[in-house]
């Protein structure tokens, strides 16, 4: 994976083989599985749970879901997540018949079929039983392999320290500068191999001219006095037992920190508009990830849609590369059938269907802060009806062992996530608060532009919780009949309780509910993990 | 506000909810159900789902029998999927005490109509593919047990209570008892105080709370049981599988998931919070890899928490109380409340409805306790 900034390198190595479906194909070393499909046209990368929507890659940063494949035999690994190497094996989950021709997509998007797993034939007996029979059938995603893909177990460690800085994006960086300025001995850990955060991806010569950290910048970070510089280091959690506990490469670590500066950024929320998920349509952070740094180049155009700073940096970054780029404020629908074919954009003012069968559809619908680990440790978390996420509600407090959580407190160098207008850190919303304009929507209802703004998703079909397939719709129909709670929306509809685990989609349900029922919008509580946590990782014993 | 209820059910768990039900269908529909915290709040939205006949003592295998079916026609009856799903239990045991006391319970269970047979480790493994039986002695099997859906059961309630006209008010908690002579004269909660003929005590594992706000004193204590779903997978497992001996059980959800929990015996009586411990998740890593070596690579998706709810013989407390008769308990029923639920609504309803009486009432009497209690049952997972 290239450095921040730097262009992915010319020479990536000998190609290598890897097997899709069955046939064997040459792909570039330095790629993810993701990417290397990208390459060979292949955009189809899933299908949903319920509908078998045909799924693609989307936020390319391990938060969606949406990439789950079964790789090397092993089920659900996601795509984007796992780099190739020589003899992969990669197939495609969770099909009836073929992709082509699968009756359960063919009835969702022909006949309009959609169906309330609630009330759906309860009875009478016979079909009931008929019908639970089926539902088991179909039901979950990947096979377990046959046989035991040996997984050996992760030793546990425990280790006192003075601070951690989780995160290694443009906040991570200003706490370990300051830490380390302070004399504090820190551990730097980030979940990838490099430092960068939200920057990563994007040429040094557009951070600069922006008076944004560079990749210099971020590497000599790692190696200031005091500072433990640890990639691919994911805290997968805070437990009252243990602390913070880190999947290191080697070994599952727990942490006891003095001062602990939670910099985790912000999950890019999915599109909620019809055919917003659609393969082919990615968001601003899965578009960097795999446009950029692994230097994947469509052949038709690519459209980035919503506006606002992060797509103006991107479209900087790609016209720098000599790509086609068309920048508009509103996408109102996307079509396809198996992937992204056309969308329908302003263009001159005027509404205008675009052929997108070769290009990608990049849509701002807005990202959710990470506040799993700060809500774990002890911090307060409330819906913030401006902006349409969850944001910190207590700072600086004091986490029952003794670990403070400092969330404020943090002195960024010159105002970076102001400047960019980005939701990409707690910092950011807790300052910029809900002084961020919001537009309202002028076009039809299902303006891709309003849902990053904070406004609820309203086409009824838009799906909003794509691990689920909860629709809009769904979420009305559910708050209709009385379930106007986030924790009862939640668990009625399922939105949220899929393998993104919220991460994509909490937000756009708070905003559905919270147009309708302004004080029902509670935070939930984020369970652990906040990554998927194997049992093999898990097993380890902790030396007494 | 002042209203007058035929029946105030405190508590909007399976048991509250069971409770409504039934006594909406004998047509008494002047009832109340309030709960402090949202609906699936309590344990009846934090648990695996699972049915079981296998018990070591004869009036849980009767109610078991008649909850079974009670939970068989229960999707028919109220409209709602709950995704019964009868795979079996199957029971490891790798201790010669736990294959004698087995052995015993499965001649119980024959007597009473029900197929349990002790297999052979081998035999277990065909049933749970890709079990491994290395250490264990013999195993307990009923292919007649279940798993349902939680959550769908409490909506199926929920939707049949609107349906009659009963409310239930939720985000609303009982704070204190007004106690005349030896009735409950009102209840008072945060949101105004309510009448009624009975005031059944619904509370699950906050009931022994409920029945001190009336001066009455249980000996239940809530105690923390951890539990996680696992990446959506397609079916293979059908039954809920146990180990006796740690109080591991794992099954597979409607959605795919695998459902397990475990005993982390750190977590002891009182000591009640609904927070997440890493130790679970190393405990139960360690026992599912053991045991289904194919699973190493499973990922967990979320780990949760909730309260089972003890008393000092594993029995539950049903009825009415010595100084406030018109107060009904029905709590206490440790990890099981949730398959006990149908039944136990049924009895209690009738007897609230139409003052028939049931030998639980003489059996899970509160006064036991200071009689030094009954025969213990054992058959308790974690
Ligand atoms: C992790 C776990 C796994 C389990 N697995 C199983 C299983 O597989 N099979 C099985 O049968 N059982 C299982 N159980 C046990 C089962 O969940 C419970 O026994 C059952 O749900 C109890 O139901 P209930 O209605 O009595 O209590 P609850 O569902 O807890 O309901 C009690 C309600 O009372 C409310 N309340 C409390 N105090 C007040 C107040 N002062 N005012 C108003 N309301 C109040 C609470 O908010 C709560 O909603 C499990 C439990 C746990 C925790
Ligand atoms: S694209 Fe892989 S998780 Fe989102």
């Amino acid at each position: 994976m290239s450095p921040v900034g730097s262009e992915p390198s010319e020479d990536p190595g000998p190609p290598v083989v890897l097997v899709f479906e069955g046939r064997r194909y040459r792909v570039p070393a330095n790629v993810s599985v993701a990417g290397a499909l990208a390459r060979l046209g292949v955009w189809n990368l899933s299908h949903s749970l319920k509908y078998h929507r045909p799924q693609g890659a989307a936020c390319m940063s391990g938060t969606c879901a949406q990439c789950a494949m079964r790789i090397d035999g092993l089920p659900n690994r996601l795509a984007c997540r796992t780099p190739v190497h020589d003899g992969i094996t990669v197939e495609r989950q969770n099909v009836l018949l073929s992709p082509r021709l699968d009756p359960i997509y063919l009835a969702y998007s022909y006949l309009g079929f959609r169906f309330d797993h609630h009330h759906f034939m309860a009875r009478p007996r016979l079909l009931n039983a008929l019908f639970t029979r089926v539902a088991r059938r179909l039901s979950g995603l990947g096979k377990l392999p046959e046989s035991s893909v040996p997984a050996p177990r992760v030793p546990h460690r425990r280790e006192d320290i003075d601070a951690l800085v989780v995160g290694a994006g443009p906040s991570g960086l200003a706490a370990v500068r300051r830490l380390s300025a302070d004399g504090r001995s820190v551990v730097w850990i980030d979940e990838w191999s490099e430092p960068g955060g939200r920057l990563r991806g994007l040429p040094d010569v557009v951070l600069r001219r922006h008076d944004l950290p560079a990749s210099d910048d971020f590497l000599s970070a790692t190696r200031l006095p005091g500072v433990r510089w640890m990639p691919e280091s994911c805290a997968v959690g805070w437990f009252e037992d243990e602390g913070f506990v880190i999947r290191a490469p080697q070994e599952m670590l727990s942490v006891r920190a003095k001062t602990a500066m939670l910099c985790t950024g912000a999950s890019d929320l999915l599109p909620a508009f019809p055919g917003g998920l659609l393969p082919g349509v990615l968001t601003p952070r899965g578009t960097q990830r795999l446009l950029l740094e692994e230097g994947y180049r469509p052949r038709g155009m690519i459209v980035l849609a919503g506006g606002g700073a992060r797509l103006a940096l991107l479209q900087e970054a790609l016209l720098a590369r000599g790509d086609r780029v068309l920048a508009t404020d509103h996408v109102f629908a996307a079509r396809g059938y198996r992937r992204l074919a056309t969308a329908q954009i302003t263009y001159e003012g005027r509404r205008t269907w675009v052929d997108m069968r070769e290009g990608v559809l990049v849509v701002e619908a807005g990202a959710s802060p990470a506040l799993e680990l700060f809500q774990q440790a002890g911090g307060e978390v409330a819906y913030e009806p401006g902006l349409g996420v969850f944001v910190p509600k207590s700072l600086n407090i004091v986490a029952p062992d003794g670990c403070a959580v400092w969330v404020d407190g943090l002195t960024l160098s010159g105002s970076v996530m102001r400047d960019l207008g980005m939701m990409s850190s707690l910092l950011e919303l807790v300052r910029a608060n809900p002084a961020r304009e919001v537009p309202l929507p002028t076009g039809p209802q299902d303006i891709a532009m309003a849902v990053a703004a904070g406004r609820p998703p309203v086409n009824p079909r838009a799906i909003v919780c794509a691990c689920e397939d909860v629709t809009a719709a769904d979420l009305a129909a559910a708050i209709q009949r009385g379930h106007a709670d986030m924790e009862l929306l939640k668990r009625y509809t399922g939105l949220s309780t899929g393998p993104c685990q919220g991460k994509s989609c909490l937000c756009h349900g708070a905003r559905i509910l919270s147009a309708s029922h302004p004080d029902a919008v509670r935070a939930t509580r984020f369970r652990p993990p906040v990554r998927p946590v194997s049992l093999a990782e898990a097993a380890g014993e902790p030396a007494p | 506000m002042t209203a007058r209820y035929h029946t105030l059910i405190i508590g909007a768990g399976v048991m509250g909810l069971g409770i409504a039900y039934q006594l909406a269908r004998r047509g008494v529909t002047n009832v109340l159900v309030v709960d402090r915290d949202y609906l699936t709040g309590g344990a009846s939205g934090r648990n695996g789902g699972g049915l079981r006949q296998q018990w070591a003592t004869e009036d849980n295998i009767e109610l078991m029998l008649e909850s079974m079916t009670l939970f068989r026609e229960m999707t028919r009856e109220l409209g709602v999927n709950v995704w019964l799903r009868q795979g079996g239990y199957l029971f490891l045991l790798d201790r010669p005490e736990d294959v004698e006391a087995f052995t015993r319970s499965t001649q119980l269970q024959n007597r009473h109509g029900l197929a349990t047979r002790m297999i052979s480790p081998r035999e277990a493994e065909r049933i749970a593919p890709g079990l491994s039986s290395e250490g264990l002695l013999a195993a307990a099997w009923n292919p007649s047990d279940a798993v349902v859906f939680p959550w769908s059961v409490l909506w199926g309630y929920a939707e049949a209570l609107a349906a009659a006209g009963i409310t239930i008010l939720s985000r609303t908690a009982v704070t204190a008892l007004e106690v005349k002579g030896d009735r409950i004269a009102a209840v008072v909660t945060d949101k105004g105080t309510f009448e009624a003929d009975w005031v059944v005590n619904a509370a699950g594992a906050w009931g022994c709370e409920v029945a001190l706000l009336a001066g009455i004193h249980c000996p239940n204590q809530p105690v923390r049981h951890e539990i996680f779903a696992s990446e959506p997978l397609k079916p293979w497992l059908d039954p809920m599988v146990v180990h006796f001996a740690s109080g591991l059980y794992f099954s597979q959800s409607m959605r795919g998931e695998l459902i397990a929990g475990i005993t982390v015996p750190s977590h002891r009586p009182g000591q009640y919070t609904s927070g997440s411990s890493y130790q679970f998740l190393s405990l139960i890593g360690r026992h599912l890899v053991r045991f289904m070596p194919r699973l190493a690579n499973l990922r967990i998706l979320r780990q949760w928490s909730g309260p089972y709810d003890l008393t000092p013989d594993n029995k539950p407390i049903v009825g009415p109380v010595a100084g406030a008769e018109n107060f009904v308990q029905v709590h206490g029923f440790a990890g099981h409340g949730f398959m006990m639920a149908p039944v136990v609504a049924r009895i209690v309803a009738d007897w609230l409805a139409e003052g028939k009486d049931h030998p639980i009432f003489e059996h899970y009497r509160l006064d036991r306790f200071e009689k030094g209690g009954g025969e213990k049952e054992a058959f308790i997972i974690g």
